[in-house]
Formats: C-alpha cells, sequence, structure tokens
C-alpha cells in the first residue's frame, strides 16, 4: 500500500508537468472544411442624399475675419461681411501727441476661396449700434446698423499667402475726436470708447465677383492703427495707437455675416432648417456650403432589412461611397480632404460627432482610389449603422456631412446622389452569417 | 490494524483527489488530428492496462491481473479480495500529410484512470474514467470568398475537448467457465469551437462550447470453452447524447469591440450513438502465449446523422492481439515481462466525399512487472496507424501513440501480519 501511494504521488507530479500547451498552428487539413462563416458583401441598401440648411450657424467665434463676395454656377452669389468693434488695450497717449494718419491694417490668415487673380473691394462703414449679441451669440445672419456712407473703399488685388497684411487708410477725421479724448484723459473705458466709435462693418462690394479672403482677428496682427508723433527738441518721436478687437471679452464683439443669394438655383426652396432637398429634385446631387449653413444628409431607410437576412450575422464593415463630381472643384474651388460626420435627427437638429474606435469618424478621401484619379470620399458608418439598428422604432435619424471649418469658411462641396449616372452613391456592408439556421 | 484503517482512508481520498484531477485534465487535448472535426471527435486512443499494446483486442479476455474494459463480464474474474487501479497516460505525435505539404503534431496528456475489485469469488466491479472521444484540431488560414465581391477573408478554426466515459462495469461468474456482465456508462463531456475570422481590420470571433451528455448501458458474457478457447460477446445499446450550446460572440467594428452574442444553455441536435456488438475469442495454444481476436460492428447508420461534410456510415472494428509471458509466477523478474503484438483495423464511421476515412494500426508493447509477484505493471506500448488517405480534399494522418499504463494490483482489506 505504501508503494501505492508514492506512485499516486509521482503520477500526480507527472500528470500535472504533462498539460498541453497550445495547439499547434498548423495548415494542413484546411481543405476539409469551410469557413463555418459565411461573409457576405451588400451593396443594395438604400442610401438616401438630401441637402438641408441650418437657419443659422454661430459665425461669432470664428476666429476668422471674412470678407468678400463671389458667383458661383451652382449656388448662386455667395457674401461674406464682417462686423467687429475695436477697443484700445490701454488709454494713455502722450500730452505732446499729434495725430499723424489712420489706418486699418487687415493681416491675411492665409484663408481664400475663389478667385484671386480678380479685383476685390472693401467698404468700411462706420456702425450706428454696439455690437452686441441678441443672445450669446452672432450668427451668420447676424447684421447691425451701419452708416450707408463709408468712410473708406479700397479696390485690392488680394494676396492671401504672398503678403502679411493688408492697408485700408482710414480719413483722420474718424479718429481724432477720440484720440483727442484719451490724450486728455477724457476716455478711460470700453464704454466710453463705444460712445466715439462703436465699430466698424467691412462690406464687400455689391457687385464683387472675385474671392472671400480672411484676415486674422490677433490684436497683433489686425488692428485699427493711430500714426502720430510727439515733437522733441532735437528729434520727433513717431509712434502708434491701436484699437484691437477684444480677446477676451464677456460677449462676442465680433462676427461674419455669410449669406448668399441662390435665385436661380436648386436651394432656394431651402428657406427652413426642417426643409430637405432630395438628391433627384437637384441634378442627382447633394450639395455642401460652409458658412452659410448648408450640409449633406444621408440617411439609410431600408438598413432594418438586414435582419431579413437568414441565419444569425452580423456586421463587420460598413463603408458609404461618394463621390464628388470632378467638374465641380477647381484650384480655386478646393476639394477637401476630410468632411465632419454627425448625427442629425428627424428635424435636422445637428447631433453628435460619430466616433469609432479609432477615434472620430470623417469622410475620407480614399488616397489609393486618387492615384488613379478617382475621387471619392469613404465613411466609415458601422457604428453608426449598429446604433441605428439597436433602436427599437424607426425613426429618421441621418447622418450629416459638411466641411471641418463650418462657421469661417464658405468651402462648398458637390456629391453625386444615390441616382448619378456617374457615380452613384452605395453603401457597402459586410455582413457575417455565422448560424444558418435562424 | 489501526495503521491499516487509516491507509485505507488515506488512499481513498488520494483515490478522489485523482479522479477529480483525471476529469479536469481530460479536457485537455488527447489528439492533434484534423479527423477530429467531425462527429465528437475521433475515438480515443486511450487505454486501460493492456489493450492498447493487444490491437485493443480484449471482448474474450480474461485475466484476473487487469483491468479490461471490453468486456464487463471479465470483473468477475477480479482475484478474490484484489484491487487493481490503473492510470495511464497517452502520448500521441501525428504526420499530416495533403497533396503538397506535411506537418507534425504533437499531443500528450494524462488519459485515464480506473480501478476494480472483487465483491465476493463471484463477482467484481469496476470503477472507470477513460476519454471517450477527443477533439484537437488547428485549421488555420482557410482562405474563403466574400460572396458577392472579389474579396476573400481568413479564418481559424481550432477544437479542442472531447467526451468522458465515467463507466460503472459489474461481472458475475454464473458457472465456472460462463461469466456475465452489464455496464453503465454516464458519458459527458465539451467539445469547444473557436473560430476567428479576419476580414480587413475588422475580426468576427465565435466560441462555441457544445456539451454533451447522455448513459449508455451495455452488457457481455465470457464462455471459456475449454482451457485453450474463450469466446467472449459484448453488446452496447444505441444511446442520444444530450446537447447543448454555450455560445459566445464577438466582433470588432471599426476597432470597436462588441459583444454579439452571449448566449447559454442554446438548443443543439442530440448526438446518437449506434448499437454496437462486439464478438471475441481468446486463445492460450502454447505454454506463455495468449491471442486475441475481435471483430466488432458500429451500427451508425442507423442514426441517421450527417455531419457538414461527411455522412455516418456502419463501422466495422477488427483487432487483433498477442502476448508472451515466460511464466505465471515467474521467480525470475524477466520471466515476468510480458510482451505484446497487435493488430488494429477500424473501417471508420465516416465518409467524406464519398470516400470513407479508416484507418488501421500496428502495435508493441511490454508489461514490465514491479512488484515481486509479477502482478503490478508498468505497460508500455508503442502505436504506428495511419488514417485517412491522400486522396482530393483528404488528407493522411500518421499517428504514433504512445501509452503508459501504470496498472497495480494489491490485497483489498488484507490484514498486516507480524511474527
Amino acid at each position: 500500500m505504501k508503494s501505492f501511494l508514492f506512485l499516486f504521488c509521482l503520477f500526480l507530479f507527472v500528470v500535472s508537468c504533462s498539460e498541453r500547451e497550445d495547439i499547434p498552428t498548423l495548415e494542413v487539413g484546411q481543405d476539409f472544411t469551410n469557413s463555418n462563416v459565411r461573409i457576405i458583401s451588400i451593396d443594395t441598401f438604400t442610401v438616401e442624399l438630401s441637402t438641408y440648411k441650418f437657419d443659422s450657424i454661430i459665425t461669432s467665434s470664428s476666429n476668422r475675419i471674412l470678407i468678400g463676395q463671389y458667383r458661383d454656377s451652382i449656388f448662386g452669389i455667395t457674401r461674406s461681411e464682417s462686423y467687429m468693434e475695436l477697443l484700445p488695450t490701454n488709454y494713455s497717449i502722450d500730452d505732446d501727441a499729434e495725430l499723424d494718419s489712420i489706418a486699418l491694417i487687415l493681416n491675411y490668415d492665409g484663408y481664400s476661396y475663389s478667385d484671386t487673380t480678380k479685383t476685390s473691394s472693401i467698404n468700411v462703414h462706420l456702425l450706428k449700434d454696439e455690437v452686441r449679441p441678441n443672445e450669446d451669440a452672432f450668427f451668420n445672419t447676424s447684421s447691425i446698423a451701419f452708416d450707408e456712407i463709408p468712410i473708406s473703399t479700397i479696390n485690392f488685388l488680394p494676396e492671401p499667402t504672398d503678403e502679411d497684411s493688408l492697408y485700408i487708410p482710414i480719413p483722420i477725421v474718424v479718429g481724432q475726436e477720440l484720440f483727442d479724448k484719451i490724450q486728455k484723459g477724457d476716455v478711460n473705458d470700453e464704454n466710453e470708447v463705444r460712445n466715439e466709435l462703436k465699430g466698424f462693418a467691412l462690406q464687400p462690394g455689391n457687385t464683387d465677383d472675385s474671392s472671400i479672403i480672411g484676415f486674422s482677428v490677433d490684436g497683433t496682427q489686425s488692428y485699427l492703427r493711430f500714426f502720430y508723433t510727439i515733437r522733441g527738441e532735437f528729434e520727433d518721436n513717431e509712434q502708434t495707437f491701436d484699437l484691437v478687437i477684444n480677446s477676451t471679452p464677456s460677449f462676442p464683439t465680433y462676427f461674419n455675416n455669410i449669406q448668399s443669394n441662390t435665385e436661380g438655383t436648386f436651394f432656394n426652396a431651402l428657406t427652413d432648417q426642417e426643409i430637405n432637398l432630395p438628391s433627384d429634385e437637384a441634378n442627382n446631387r447633394s450639395y455642401i456650403q460652409a458658412g452659410v449653413g448648408m450640409v449633406t444628409r444621408i440617411q439609410f431607410p431600408t438598413i432594418k432589412k438586414i435582419s431579413e437576412i437568414p441565419g444569425t450575422g452580423t456586421i463587420l464593415d460598413a463603408t458609404l461611397k461618394i463621390k464628388p463630381p470632378p467638374s465641380t472643384f477647381t484650384d480655386f474651388l478646393p476639394i477637401k480632404d476630410s468632411l465632419s460626420v454627425n448625427n442629425s435627427d428627424q428635424n435636422n437638429i445637428i447631433g453628435s460627432q460619430l466616433f469609432n474606435g479609432a477615434g472620430e469618424v470623417f469622410a475620407n478621401i480614399n488616397e489609393n482610389d486618387r492615384e488613379f484619379n478617382e475621387i471619392t470620399y469613404e465613411v466609415e458608418v458601422g457604428v453608426h449603422l449598429e446604433n441605428e439598428l439597436s433602436e427599437a422604432p424607426e425613426i429618421d435619424n441621418a447622418i450629416i456631412l459638411f466641411p471641418l471649418d463650418f462657421n469661417n469658411t464658405v468651402d462648398r462641396i458637390v456629391l453625386e446622389g444615390e441616382n448619378s449616372n456617374d457615380f452613384a452613391a452605395k453603401l457597402i456592408i459586410t455582413y457575417a452569417i455565422y448560424d444558418e439556421e435562424e | 490494524m489501526l495503521s491499516t484503517m487509516k491507509k485505507n482512508n488515506f488512499s481513498a481520498i488520494m483515490l478522489i483527489l485523482l479522479f477529480t484531477g483525471g476529469i479536469y485534465s481530460q479536457t485537455n487535448n488527447l489528439t492533434g488530428s484534423p479527423y477530429s472535426l467531425f462527429g465528437l471527435g475521433v475515438q480515443s486512443n486511450s487505454n486501460i492496462g493492456k489493450n492498447s499494446g493487444l490491437g485493443r483486442s480484449g471482448i474474450a479476455l480474461n485475466d484476473p491481473n487487469m483491468i479490461n474494459n471490453y468486456n464487463p463480464a471479465t470483473f468477475s474474474a477480479i482475484s478474490e479480495k484484489s484491487f487493481l487501479l490503473d492510470i495511464g497516460f497517452l502520448g500521441e505525435l501525428n504526420t499530416i500529410e495533403n497533396s503538397s505539404k506535411d506537418e507534425l503534431r504533437l499531443s500528450a496528456n494524462f488519459s485515464n484512470l480506473a480501478m476494480a475489485f472483487s465483491l465476493n469469488e463471484r463477482s467484481g466491479v469496476g470503477l472507470s474514467i477513460v476519454p471517450f472521444t477527443d477533439v484537437g484540431y488547428s485549421l488555420i488560414g482557410i482562405e474563403s470568398n466574400v460572396e458577392g465581391s472579389q474579396d476573400s477573408f481568413i479564418s481559424n478554426v481550432t477544437g479542442s475537448g472531447g467526451l468522458n466515459d465515467f463507466k460503472l462495469n459489474y461481472g458475475y461468474r454464473l458457472f465456472d467457465n460462463f461469466r456475465v456482465g452489464v455496464s453503465a456508462s454516464y458519458l459527458f463531456g465539451s467539445i469547444r469551437e473557436t473560430e476567428s475570422v479576419l476580414i480587413n481590420t475588422s475580426f468576427l470571433t465565435i466560441e462555441e462550447e457544445n456539451y454533451y451528455r447522455g448513459f449508455r448501458f451495455g452488457f457481455g458474457f465470457q464462455f471459456d470453452m475449454n482451457n485453450k478457447y474463450s469466446i467472449g460477446l459484448t453488446t452496447d445499446f444505441p444511446t442520444s447524447l444530450n446537447g447543448t450550446q454555450d455560445r459566445f460572440v464577438n466582433k470588432s467594428l471599426d476597432f470597436v469591440g462588441v459583444i454579439v452574442e452571449d448566449e447559454e444553455n442554446l438548443n443543439i441536435s442530440n448526438f446518437k450513438l449506434p448499437l454496437e456488438i462486439g464478438f471475441g475469442v481468446s486463445s492460450k495454444p502454447i505454454n506463455g502465449f495468449t491471442f486475441n481476436a475481435d471483430y466488432k460492428r458500429n451500427f451508425w447508420s442507423f442514426t441517421n446523422q450527417r455531419d457538414d461534410i461527411g455522412r455516418f456510415i456502419d463501422q466495422s472494428l477488427i483487432s487483433l492481439g498477442a502476448q508472451y509471458r515466460a511464466r505465471e509466477r515467474g521467480l525470475k523478474y524477466w520471466q515476468n515481462i510480458e510482451f505484446r503484438a497487435g493488430l488494429n483495423y477500424d473501417s471508420g464511421y465516416l465518409k467524406v466525399n464519398n470516400k470513407v476515412i479508416d484507418n488501421y494500426s500496428f502495435s508493441a508493447g511490454i508489461g514490465l512487472p514491479i512488484n515481486r509477484r509479477g502482478t503490478s505493471m508498468l505497460n508500455i506500448s508503442f502505436t504506428n496507424g495511419q488514417r485517412g488517405a491522400v486522396e482530393g480534399i483528404l488528407i493522411e494522418e500518421n499517428f504514433n501513440l504512445i501509452n503508459i499504463n501504470l496498472s497495480l494490483k494489491d490485497i483489498w482489506f488484507r490484514k498486516i501480519k507480524f511474527n
């Protein structure tokens, strides 16, 4: 019996050492069987593209002064006006200073849209009212009353990348009184400045058809500059005094009014945010225009039918492919590599941005296709569809596409719709069936 | 006396521990055969005691020193007041070959545990846990087409597990030359299959664990025609193993991990085991030699079962075995050594593409006595065999088995006497 027990223990020991590790990873034998999983690629689910326009979008935190006007055969006349209040950062001017001249200096921030080889014009008007929002913000539709007659007009060829800034001379009478009062100490705070000078409206020429240009809002780059001289015994001392856009205001003090005249275009019908312009009523295309607030809305009305595929399965990939017609973009009206993708409800109220495991979802131009001169946007909508499928009732949720700088540019994009003859927008779903029985 | 009692208690505890360990260990792989993909896996190569060295024969074999699970009637032959214990270990080296490649697969594990003892001079019982079927396959890089597209996807399928046979045998000696026995098996276990699908940046993993359980009953008898010839017959009744499935499916979609399904106790079809009838002859024509010949037929076709690729057909098993031992109770060590050789043919129960997957094997074994009487032995056997054929999609598998069994015998309830 003793030997029994000894051997037991010995064997237990052996047993504990003999456990197998992993099953070897080998290839022979695989012909034997097919995968138990069927994977099918489906592109027959309906995709519906339409266009809608936001009633308004916020433009008072856009970090850009956007001025200009151009005409577009698809989108009509797009116009951006800029409104701003300018304030000093200090209130001390030498008693001996004499005002020489005033100029509005706007620093190009590099953004331009449409044809910069054509002459643009800017009319500088004085505001009648203070720059004060009714709510917390200004919108692309906001405006402030201004004197009809401009204090200054400039015609110029924009050099948004080659030049630093645009220099607009301002008549000295506009600022002389304010200068004197600050010098004397009669104007010591912002409210006293506003009584003297409420702000400026920068208007493109009414007949301009050139470009829309972006300028910096940074106080060290764009400012209303007072050039003055302090006469000395031996030499004169030339100095400047600047009024700038307040960088830390308690309410917004500048905004861009960006609107378009859509007469004669498809978009005349878009008088309300809840109105959708289906692509088949708009040349089988859908449209996007930043600034004025136009977005493309995409819906997958039949996606719930995926449950009618026999067997038990699940979505492994869902890619939306949409093509911008090459004839609709040029060097002056460039295509954007990425578009933002957000949820939108049935009333066209914008929802959260789409996310997946890799981060934010964008509509990106497929670089492989670009090599073959085939430019298409791809959107990974798998997570979105999964969420849609898990929602019990059928709701008209959608996703919307728009440029990344939606509030401070006028970028526009045209997309081929679901019935396009050239390249119909389509949803390609990779679906795995892992149990053939229901 | 007291110390003996204590020892018996202790060994009982050890036994329980070992059984528990045994059940646990059975879940590890005992085979690397891709053919184990089908049905409940391949029939286990684990064997108790000496059978593996004898080409898996033993229906008519009657040896008081061994546990012979091949016929319950033999349990009546266990010498009175004896206690038998058998612990088995199995190693398997498979060479797998298709028309273009061959590969080696190794698997090894603790394989079985059995004990038996006599109840009285006419009857004995045995309790054993032995793997019934083994599953262990791993198919890597299966390429399939994405329907409706030019793309393809890769999937990897692995399977493991198997069923265990927890068996109670009872043998009773009706007459001096006629023994009968009945057996009851509780077959249980689980087969886990995992398939991972990779397509572009997405993956899908399906883990299915199929649990089967059910009872099976059988009977057998042995008849000694004279001193030299015995015959035996066994019957195992058909049964249906109740199956349930736990399924866990997860995937990544756009780099988000998603649990698609996590279900337990899904209904799956029962697995039917066929009626099995075996007939065997054992003879001792010359001093020291024992010869066995068995024929067994498993009536799979009556179960009307199909697998994904193959269908089940009636199976015939032919086993031949021979053993030599110089003396029944030799005084010298070598006289108690047992030499064995065997031959086994299994026609297979699966038809794939109209081709039956049969297998045959040769075995050689040795039994090394580890006590002075030569009743306890370390049994080692080597088996070399072949399964399938290199033809079409089928593969040929060469398997090499090493079975090591520690077969112990002691006298049960023996009083230790001191001079």
